[in-house]
């Protein structure tokens, strides 16, 4: 029995490759060990995507995070303290100023223009602020697109070409809403952004109007084939 | 908007929000709760509209009300009272617009009782029937 179960470790750990200094199972493709590295190892694969010095051996900073420092007396502030809003999964945006970051949570235009004046290409921040102005721009000019478009139910429609004309106007509305929903631009308008429930709450009620305009849509292109056409077909 | 309706809304206002009726205050909160969907209509054009005396055109108002409506139809555990309120003036606006010929109600009925359905627990039995028959009716 003793001679057995010896067999049976063994078997199994000629089953194992060894590779470093910990145990791999082929089988399963999991190590069965924890990396000796441990997080150091982890740390300092994570060293080339933070600017700040960092001293490698003690995986330690030996300087602390500038933009803390310049901003706010606060050294522990995160994303202009709206961590639930904004995400920095590289850790790239503690560089970036957090008057700039807190202008861009409340969605404030001129705050970020003003800011953007007073910095130059090289500085970070510039990009970002460029970036968010340009979002802001796109999504100003889908919502305006969408609003000027004034359309209107089948309800009144008497011919297959009036049919027509209001589902291509709603069928293009639903396209300009969606591309503005995608974008998430009430995430970045001031007037979603600050608004009783924040912009999760008025993107849902721009989703509840797709939903209406979709029903609209379907009950023209139901007319289309239900309506006479405007001009009768020509006798042969 | 006539007299019997602001009469509505302030009643409903009081009851609900506990607080004296201001009509400036109120076209402020309405246009809060529009957001950029009612950046093209001013505090002035909403006061109009509230006090009936609204002249420009209202495709506009039929818009940003209409926003307006399925802004109120989204299910909210947290919802202020002020909402219940802007819901109803809402509600009126684009009955307004749809006798002025800036929409119809096909485009607005969903919008309209999903907003009711969201709202109704905090209206009584009179309030919900003087709004439907102001909506449908006429005002």
């Amino acid at each position: 029995m003793k001679a057995t179960k010896s067999i049976l470790v063994v078997l199994f750990v000629l089953l194992m490759a060894q590779i470093a200094s910990a145990y791999y199972c082929p089988s399963t493709g999991r190590w069965l060990s924890r990396d000796p590295l441990g997080e150091q190892g982890f740390q300092v694969m994570q060293v080339p995507q933070i600017p700040n010095p960092i001293q490698q051996q003690a995986v330690r900073w030996i300087e602390r995070d500038p933009a803390t420092l310049q901003q706010t007396a606060n050294p522990y502030a995160f994303l202009g303290n709206k961590p639930i809003r904004q995400t920095d999964l590289l850790g790239m945006v503690g560089s970036v100023p957090v008057s700039l970051m807190e202008a861009i949570a409340s969605g404030d235009v001129a705050q970020v223009e003003a800011i953007l004046a007073g910095l130059s290409e090289d500085d970070a921040g510039y990009a970002l602020a460029k970036a968010w102005l340009q979002k802001v721009a796109a999504c100003d000019a889908l919502h305006a697109a969408y609003d000027a478009l004034k359309c209107v139910s089948c309800k009144a429609c008497t011919t297959k070409e009036q049919a027509g004309k209001n589902a291509l106007c709603l069928s293009t509305e639903i396209a300009l809403r969606q591309a503005f929903i995608n974008k998430k631009c009430d995430y970045c308008l001031a007037g979603s952004i600050n608004g009783p429930g924040g912009s999760a709450k008025a993107a849902a009620g721009h989703e509840a109007q797709v939903a209406q305009l979709t029903v609209q849509l379907l009950f023209c292109t139901k007319q289309i084939g239900v309506l006479p056409s405007a001009t009768p077909p020509s006798s042969p | 908007m006539t007299n019997q309706d602001a009469v509505l809304i302030e009643k409903l206002w009081n009851r609900l929000v506990g607080k004296n009726f201001i009509p400036a205050e109120f076209v402020k909160q309405i246009r809060w709760h529009g957001g950029h969907d009612m950046k093209n209509l001013s505090e002035e054009s909403v006061l109009q509209l509230f006090e009936g005396r609204f002249l420009g055109d209202w495709h506009e108002p039929a818009f940003s009300f209409s926003e307006l409506l399925a802004f109120y139809s989204v299910p909210d555990k947290n919802r202020r009272k002020e909402e219940i309120v802007g819901w109803v003036f809402a509600s009126f606006v684009i009955a307004d617009a749809v006798r002025h010929g800036a929409t119809d109600w096909e485009m607005q009925f969903n919008l309209f009782l999903n907003g009711f359905l969201e709202v109704r627990g905090e209206l009584d039995m009179y309030e919900a029937t003087s709004i439907f028959e102001r909506v449908f009716r006429g005002g």
